[in-house]
Order: C-alpha cells, then sequence, then structure tokens
C-alpha cells in the first residue's frame, strides 16, 4: 500500500498530475470535446512518451478529472453542457452566472470535485470487494426498476410542474428510440434518413437544447443577453455551507456509480433530486446545487473504477476508454488484479488524489481568469456560442446533418423552456432511455414475456417501493426550506 | 395566444408518434416484447400527460408572453442561416463558412458589423488552428 502510495508522490509523478489536469482542463472547455474525447484524444500523446505504467495511470487520471473540470467551465459559463450529469450542474450553474456569482460557481465545482473524488477513493479502497459482488446482483429487471427510479426522483422533485417534467422526461425516452432498434435491427423514426440510422447522438441534443435555444431565447429577450452583474469574489463561508451537500452527493454518487451503465448520470440527477427535496430553493442558482451534482459525478467516476477493476467490466464510456489505455500499457483488470498488482491499485488510488489534488491546486486561483469570459459584450459571447456549439456538433461524426439535426432540437428547446418545461428530464429520459428498454426486453425474455419479473426480486422490489414513496412523497411530507 | 396551443401540439405528435410504431415487425420469438411496445408505451403516456397539461393550461387562464419586437424574423434568419451553414460548410470550408454564419449572428444581435466580422474572422482561424492541427479532428478545407 505504502509503496503504491509513495510512487504517486515522486517529483516527476506530482508534475505528470500537474501537466494533466491543466491540458485536461483545456481540452475538457472545447464543448463536444467531453471527458471521454479528451481522454481518448490524449491516450496517444501519454502512450508515445516512454512511462512507466504507475506514471501513465497518473497522467490518465489527471487528464480525466481535468477534462471533468473543463467541461464544467463551459456549462456553468456558457450553458453549454457536453455531458449528460453536467446538464444538471447546468441548472443552477448557469443561474449563478446570471446572478453574476459564476467565480462562486466556478469554485464550488472545482472544490466538490475534489471532495466528491477524493473521498470516494476512499471507498474504492476498502469496499471493492463487497460492492463489485452486490453490483453483480442486478439483473435486467432491477436496472428497469432503478431506472424509472431516477425519472420519478427527477420528475417529482426537481421543482416546477412535476407533469411538465413528466411530460419531458417522457420527450426524453422518445428521442431515444430514434434508430435502430437494438434487438432486433428494425429502424424506427429515421424517416428514410440514413444518418438517423445510429440515433440522435448525446452532444448534438444537448447542445442545440440548452446552447441553440438560449441563444434563441437571448434573441426574443434581449435582457437575458445583457451582461450578468458584476462578479462577486467567492466567500469561504458560502463553501463550507455546501459541505453537507457534498458529503450527500458524494455518498449518492459513489454507490450509484458502482452500477455498471449510466452511474454517473443517474448519480448526479438522484444526488441534485436528493438535495433538492431539502433545499427547495435549488434550480434559482444555488451553489448547493452545483456541489451535489458535481461531487456525486466525480465519486461516481470512482465508483465506476469497482467493476472495471475487480470484474474487467467497464461501467461507464470513460472507463471503456481507460480499460483500452490500461491494456495497452499491459495492465489487465479483472478478479486477480488486486492480487497481482496490489502496488499498481494503490499507485492508481494515489493518482486519483493526486490529479484532484493538482486540478484543484491549478484551478481555483485561475477561476478568476474564466469568468472574465462574461467581460465580453452579449453581441460576442452569444456569436462564440454560436461557434463552439457548430464546431463541437461537427466534430462529434464530422457530419454536417448533426447541425441540422442541433438546429431542429434548439428549436425544440426554446418551445418546451417558453412553455415551462424543464430540460434536464428530457436529457435524463433520453439517456437512459436505451439502456429502459434493453433491461426491460431482457427481463422479458429471460421470463419469456411475463410482467412479474419486473418485480421478482426483494432488490426490485425495494427499488419499485421507493419509487412509489418518492412519487406520493409530495402528499405526505411538507418540504422545508434551508 | 393561449399558451395551451403547445400541449395540445405534443399530444398531438405523441399520437403521431405511438401511431407510427404500428410498423415496425419483429420476428424473434426470443423478443416477446418487440420494437414495438416502449413507443406504445411513451407515446401514451406522452399523450396523456399532455392532455392534462391542455386542461391544466386552459384552466390556469394565463396569455403567453410576447416575445421582443421583430423576434421572429430574427429567429427566421437565424434557424435559415445555420440551415445554409449546413449544407454550405463541406462546400465552402470551415473558416469562411462559420465567419459568415458568426457575422450574421453579430447582426441579429445588433453588434457592431466591422469588430463582429473580424472577431468571427479571427476565431474561426484559433478554432480551426486547435481543431485541426492541435486535436487532429478534421473540419471542411482543412
Amino acid at each position: 500500500m505504502l509503496e503504491g502510495l509513495f510512487l504517486a508522490l515522486t517529483p516527476m509523478n506530482l508534475m505528470l498530475a500537474a501537466a494533466g489536469a491543466l491540458i485536461g482542463t483545456l481540452v475538457g472547455m472545447l464543448p463536444g470535446i467531453g471527458p471521454i474525447n479528451a481522454i481518448a484524444l490524449l491516450i496517444p500523446f501519454t502512450l508515445a512518451v516512454d512511462l512507466p505504467p504507475a506514471s501513465v495511470l497518473i497522467l490518465l487520471a489527471a487528464i480525466y478529472y481535468g477534462s471533468q473540470y473543463g467541461n464544467s467551465i463551459s456549462t456553468i459559463l456558457l450553458n453549454i453542457p457536453g455531458t449528460a450529469s453536467a446538464t444538471v450542474t447546468a441548472i443552477d450553474g448557469y443561474a449563478l452566472t446570471k446572478k453574476g456569482e459564476a467565480e462562486s460557481a466556478l469554485a464550488t465545482s472545482a472544490l466538490a470535485s475534489f471532495f466528491g473524488g477524493t473521498v470516494s477513493i476512499a471507498g474504492l479502497a476498502f469496499l471493492s470487494p463487497v460492492l463489485s459482488r452486490a453490483a453483480l446482483g442486478f439483473g435486467p429487471a432491477e436496472y428497469f426498476a432503478l431506472m424509472v427510479l431516477a425519472m420519478v426522483l427527477l420528475s417529482t422533485l426537481s421543482g416546477g410542474s412535476t407533469v411538465r417534467a413528466i411530460g419531458s422526461a417522457l420527450i426524453g425516452l422518445a428521442l431515444a428510440t430514434v434508430g435502430f432498434d437494438p434487438n432486433s435491427a428494425v429502424p424506427r423514426y429515421t424517416f428514410g434518413q440514413l444518418r438517423l440510422l445510429d440515433g440522435i447522438d448525446f452532444v448534438v441534443l444537448t447542445i442545440g437544447l440548452f446552447a441553440v435555444s438560449e441563444v434563441l431565447l437571448a434573441m426574443a429577450d434581449p435582457s437575458r443577453a445583457s451582461e450578468p452583474p458584476a462578479v462577486s469574489r467567492p466567500v469561504l463561508p458560502e463553501w463550507l455551507s455546501t459541505l453537507p451537500t457534498m458529503i450527500r452527493g458524494t455518498v449518492v454518487g459513489f454507490f450509484v456509480g458502482v452500477l455498471p451503465g449510466a452511474g454517473g448520470t443517474v448519480a448526479s440527477f438522484a444526488a441534485y433530486a436528493v438535495e433538492k427535496k431539502l433545499h427547495p430553493r435549488l434550480g434559482s442558482g444555488d451553489a448547493r446545487g452545483v456541489a451535489a451534482p458535481e461531487a456525486a459525478n466525480n465519486a461516481a467516476a470512482t465508483g465506476a473504477m469497482i467493476p472495471l477493476l475487480s470484474l474487467g467490466v467497464p461501467g461507464s464510456g470513460t472507463t471503456a476508454v481507460l480499460l483500452g489505455a490500461l491494456l495497452a500499457i499491459g495492465i489487465e483488470p479483472g478478479p486477480l488484479f488486486f492480487s497481482a498488482h496490489p502496488e499498481l491499485f494503490w499507485a492508481l488510488c494515489a493518482s486519483m488524489v493526486a490529479g484532484n489534488a493538482a486540478l484543484l491546486a491549478l484551478n481555483l486561483p485561475l477561476v478568476h481568469l474564466f469568468v472574465k469570459i462574461l467581460r465580453v459584450p452579449p453581441w460576442c459571447l452569444q456569436t462564440l456560442v454560436v461557434m463552439l456549439s457548430t464546431v463541437a456538433v461537427y466534430a462529434v461524426n464530422r457530419s454536417t446533418f448533426d447541425i441540422v439535426v442541433m438546429t431542429v432540437a434548439g428549436i425544440a428547446g426554446y418551445g418546451l423552456r417558453r412553455h415551462g418545461f424543464p430540460l434536464a428530464p428530457v436529457v435524463l429520459g433520453f439517456v437512459l432511455g436505451g439502456l429502459m428498454e434493453k433491461s426491460l426486453r431482457r427481463a422479458m425474455a429471460i421470463s419469456g414475456g411475463g410482467w412479474e419479473i419486473v418485480y421478482s426480486s426483494p432488490l426490485a422490489i425495494g427499488i419499485w417501493v421507493l419509487a412509489g414513496a418518492v412519487l406520493t412523497a409530495p402528499l405526505w411530507l411538507k418540504p422545508n426550506d434551508g | 395566444m393561449t399558451r395551451a396551443w403547445f400541449p395540445a401540439a405534443l399530444c398531438l405528435l405523441s399520437v403521431l408518434y405511438a401511431w407510427s410504431a404500428r410498423g415496425f415487425e419483429s420476428g424473434f420469438i426470443a423478443d416477446p416484447v418487440g420494437p414495438r411496445a416502449f413507443p406504445y408505451a411513451i407515446g401514451v403516456c406522452l399523450a396523456v400527460t399532455a392532455a392534462v397539461l391542455v386542461f391544466q393550461t386552459l384552466g390556469e387562464g394565463k396569455r403567453e408572453r410576447e416575445p421582443a419586437p421583430n423576434a421572429l424574423g430574427r429567429h427566421a434568419v437565424f434557424v435559415a442561416s445555420l440551415v445554409v451553414y449546413a449544407n454550405a460548410l463541406d462546400v465552402v470550408g470551415y473558416i469562411p463558412g462559420t465567419t459568415a454564419l458568426a457575422t450574421v449572428t453579430v447582426f441579429l444581435f445588433r453588434g457592431p458589423l466591422g469588430r463582429g466580422l473580424a472577431v468571427s474572422l479571427v476565431v474561426s482561424i484559433l478554432i480551426f488552428a486547435v481543431f485541426v492541427l492541435v486535436l487532429r479532428v478534421p473540419l471542411p478545407g482543412a
């Protein structure tokens, strides 16, 4: 254990952690690149330099955390989320920016990411064997129930009209059915367009829904495009007040993140929903609305390492890319990983701490600099949003057709926002739709078409009961504002 | 105009969505649900939700908030320029195409056209350089 920890603390590795965090932040700031693509783009560079395995791990972990934070910067400042979990951060993060508290939002994001990422490493180190066994208990029926719970959580606790939120989630589910049906390869809702056979890309949809609709709203209501009020300095007590939120977000994020699938996304939404229940003011620009999803997201990223390292099963897109990198440097994760490479396991844990610490040390002083982007005149900022959005969308599949899809999504997002429909449930429905349908159909295939499988295990029943309790909670609980 | 038109349109769209699912055939016995069931379920739930919203909105009796004058025209120009941009990008190349789109956006936000054109050109070149030369992501005209 100590050998692995000391390995991460050599001057060379600390320098690599700092460099990785900085490069990751810069690349992650570009909308459309996102953490997965940032790692995928930078892996060849890390492998090209002949480094020992532990150093490669440290560099990759730092790039990952850096790109994740970089993504939060474009989310909070420009309302351009590049990942599903960042859409939750956008709710309060962008609202804080509009209130002139972008600096505070960015600092909270950095601190919450550090907190969630670091504390959850203790969970990774000590709970890996137990949690990997528990994750195996989740079959298709349990996954289906979990997805329904996530939808119910967000729709009932996200504030505003519950009916509209449910409508938004259903729109997201409907959009997820576009493209080839994964089981039968039947094309659905493609309208004869070959380019829709693979479905709508997540980045294309979210940039349209959030960024393009924001530009359209700014055109309809010029006061939206006016410069935000003077930026306030971050205040220490405000950060401290978000500490309980960070703790809750970390716990929720870590345990949900262990589940292979959309762990990170569900974790962020669930952590936000829990916080919303406790503090109904969330949504109008509250630092806790940034702290909860950011802590949960980073904790989930650590939790996702458990099935990767102990079972060799990548639970998310990012861990899948990381698995490729591990295999490239000759490390094969799986049941024997802990006994065969204990020093690498501990080096990995230490590398995550080092990556997080480097990110915090580098980015807290830079927050003031990042926020300067908001000082540019509104016409310039909106133009910048349009330019970044189009290049990001094009870069995903190198397809100009995606720009048309983004435009349509932007018009739809504008209509939804003007009529009070929240956008976050649309994204959640879209992200979970495929997994939800796949889980349901797998479960039904196992049971030969019998619906009873959906509530056949104690775990599934427990999740359904929880979903029912959340759905009926407004009837028997009176929220208290904090 | 009353705000109820939006949920009403959503209701109609969801009925069309569910109705379109009737054509999804699957011959797999091992897949008892098939490709139709999920869209049917979503379509029906969405139609019911939208119908509830129609009645809720009519009950509220609120009128739609009027957008700024000329907003519709500016929206139309912006959307049209995005569609033209998408269709012309491969032909004209990234830098000229994006500079033109960005300049139109500057115009729509009533920014100074001369400075707007200069900013659009410089930022287009910067984005092109970062994506093509640093990240090795090809853009049209590279």
